[in-house]
């Protein structure tokens, strides 16, 4: 409790509330803005943190990320568009009872049930994590190594398209990361030669030119308008919205749960448990009818399950060090850069900060009601705002932010390089998120598989010798067999039909 | 500018190859376990080649129904063609010349340019590069102290500092 206390202090710094304050109002600007996801807004926030302390460094990610998934609600209200992936699963109702009428109602809905489901899933995070903790101290470079295994193959095969794709994507993110020096004999590898790939292809970098200037080069080459706004007056959201809330409690409750289940997850991120909590809540509809002409409920549902898991989603990332999504896999990419190694060990060595990220959270979302009531207020303006000017000071602030990280200018290239490669990959159906992980986790899978080697002297039998690394193992070499099951399924049901 | 699968089946395999001779490449290991830098780079090289070739395998099976290539109606538009010239371009010209020109000019040309050829309103592209240029430099040089590059008006550079 007083680990809490003295974090709560630090998170009651007057410069960290600042930077909460600002980056939730980023967090809100660019979610709301269709085309500019809540991964581009956090790459593009992190050449900022960089000069900042660790604390207000992540929580200014976190509130903005936060604030982003609730803010993509916004255009998917008023215009039909989401203005992240996350808020896709019910894009469709919501502009439908927008155009009914009822568009103060959904927005005022969104803001509370995001903000109720980050708030549930950042209290789950800080007493589950701890646990977690405990138990992954006894955890070695074996167990790592299949969690490893694990979480790269969850997010090739939970990506959204085809399984291949995604396996492909997640090998193409692996290759990035064997560049650089040999962890083991400091050799240097794939680096053609120049000495500025000897540190890798730098995280950051990358991230901007995947998130930001791919989806720069998709507005430069896309050629529909916005369309018109449904509603331009939107009076008090909040009226009338406690008996509906009331009324689809149920749908509520499963949608938090949902969403905290699903954070922790490997590969699942906010929109797959927007998706799955949509879902959910259709099938055990109170009113399945009702529910398909358009309400509420499945609003309800979602809007809590995908801000419940962006919490969650913190467990494995700050207490493994294995991010589940594209998000956290950028935190991880900061507490690197901070020299802080996330992993169990981090509650004993920076309770104050882990805590204060935690708090971060509940922080940031107690914000969003207020924040978000703004934001919805001044959504006409924000959704003026021409996305023609928006792009080129967009594009500025790229090259300055991967200058900013090394200050070398190589990384201005790979800025370019991996625009172009995200934007290429993302028009061919290849899923991003799994080539991001393979270049975060790269280094880590390769690094616990040669250490556990060099321990067992080279019996890769001892990878199954541990109980915990055993069943991950198990597991994981099911994961991978599963496809060739299921073909082989497919195979005999269709001789049997056959026959 | 999509590729059917029997098109980008055989990069994918060619970039696995690609991958598997560069780890060939690599030194053998001459002490510890056996294992070098090579393993997982050939690792993933066969994920590449065995991916690579499931995904020309599938398109072999659609190849009826799947056109060899897809481009987006900005083919057709030499306006959008620019706007992506435009920015890829901008990027070279600050790649290439920011050393050399500086980073109040190099970043300068390159949001106006990108503005002007988006909006086509002079005036206001102006106005807003400008501005833009500036809260940067002031943002990340004076306040951030990124060592963003001075050139040719790095004898200016203390006039230009705001601290």
């Amino acid at each position: 409790m007083e680990v809490i206390y003295e974090a709560f202090l630090a998170l009651m710094r007057l410069d960290v509330l600042l930077v909460i304050l600002l980056a939730s109002i980023f967090g809100l600007f660019v979610g709301a803005i269709p085309g500019l996801t809540a991964t581009m807004a956090v790459a593009l926030l992190v050449p900022v943190t960089f000069f900042m302390d660790p604390l207000p460094a992540i929580a200014a990610i976190v509130s903005a990320s936060a604030m982003a998934i609730f803010a993509g609600d916004i255009p998917s209200a008023l215009l039909r568009i989401p203005g992240t992936p996350s808020s896709a699963a019910y894009t469709d109702v919501a502009y439908k009872l927008t155009m009914a009428g009822k568009g103060e109602l959904v927005l005022g809905a969104c803001v509370v049930t995001s903000a109720v489901g980050g708030l549930f899933g950042g209290v789950f995070l800080m007493f589950f994590a701890p646990a977690v903790a405990k138990f992954a101290l006894n955890m070695s470079s074996y167990e790592y190594f299949w969690l490893v295994c694990l979480g790269l193959t969850s997010a090739a095969f939970i990506a959204p398209g085809s399984a291949i794709k995604g396996m492909i994507s997640l090998f193409l993110g692996l290759l990035v990361a064997m560049v650089g020096l040999f962890p083991v004999t400091g050799q240097p590898r794939f680096t053609f030669g120049s000495t500025a790939l000897y540190g890798g292809v730098g995280l950051v970098a990358t991230l901007i030119g995947m998130f930001a200037i791919a989806e720069i080069l998709r507005y430069a080459l896309s050629r529909d308008p916005l369309p018109p706004m449904a509603t331009n007056k939107i009076g008090n959201i909040f009226k009338g919205l406690a008996p509906e809330l009331w009324r689809y409690r149920r749908g509520f409750g499963s949608g938090i749960v949902v969403g905290t289940v699903t954070g922790p997850l490997p590969g699942a991120g906010a929109d797959i448990a927007a998706w799955i909590s949509y879902a959910l809540s259709r099938r055990f509809s109170i009113n399945r009818k009702e529910f398909d002409k358009g309400n509420l409920e499945g609003i309800v549902a979602a809007g809590a399950a995908n801000n419940a898991s962006v919490s969650t989603s913190y467990v494995p990332a700050t207490v493994l060090g294995i991010p589940g999504d594209s998000m956290t896999a950028i935190v991880i990419g900061v507490l690197f850069i901070k020299g802080l190694t996330p992993g169990p060990a981090i509650f004993q060595n920076q309770p104050t900060l882990i805590y204060g990220i935690f708090l971060s959270f509940i922080l940031a979302n107690l914000l969003m009601i207020p924040l978000g009531y703004a934001a919805i207020k001044l959504s006409r303006y924000i959704l003026d705002v021409p996305r023609a000017y928006l792009m080129p000071i967009i594009l500025l602030f790229c090259v300055v932010g991967a200058f900013a990280m090394d200050n070398t200018l190589s990384a201005v290239v790979t800025m370019l390089v991996f625009g172009v490669i995200g934007w290429f990959m993302e028009e061919n159906g290849f899923p991003i998120a799994p080539a991001l992980l393979g270049v975060v986790l790269g280094r880590m899978l390769e690094e616990t598989f040669l250490t556990s080697m060099i321990k067992a002297q080279g019996d890769f039998l001892q990878f199954f010798s541990r109980p915990i690394s055993a069943t991950l193992g198990v597991i994981t070499i099911l994961i991978w067999l599963s496809p060739l099951v299921m073909l082989l399924l497919k195979r005999a049901g269709r001789r049997r039909a056959e026959a | 500018m999509k590729l059917s699968d029997i098109l980008m089946g055989p990069i994918i395999v060619g970039i696995g190859i690609v991958a598997l001779i560069a780890a060939s490449m690599q030194p053998k290991p001459f002490f510890g376990t056996g294992y070098g830098g090579g393993l997982f780079p050939t690792v993933v090289g066969c994920g590449l080649l065995l991916a690579g070739a499931l995904l020309t395998l599938n398109g072999w099976k659609e190849r009826a129904s799947q056109p060899l290539l897809v481009i987006g109606d900005w083919i057709r538009s030499p306006r959008h063609i620019a706007n992506a010239a435009v920015v890829l371009g901008a990027l070279l010209f600050y790649i290439l010349f920011s050393k050399s020109l500086g980073f109040i000019l190099a970043g300068f040309v390159v949001i106006f340019v990108t503005l002007l050829q988006f909006t086509r309103a002079p005036v206001r592209s102006l106005i807003v590069a400008v501005a833009t240029t500036l809260v940067v430099k002031i943002g990340f040089q004076d306040v951030l102290l990124v060592p963003l590059p001075w050139g040719i008006l790095e004898p200016y550079a203390g006039v230009l500092t705001w601290r």
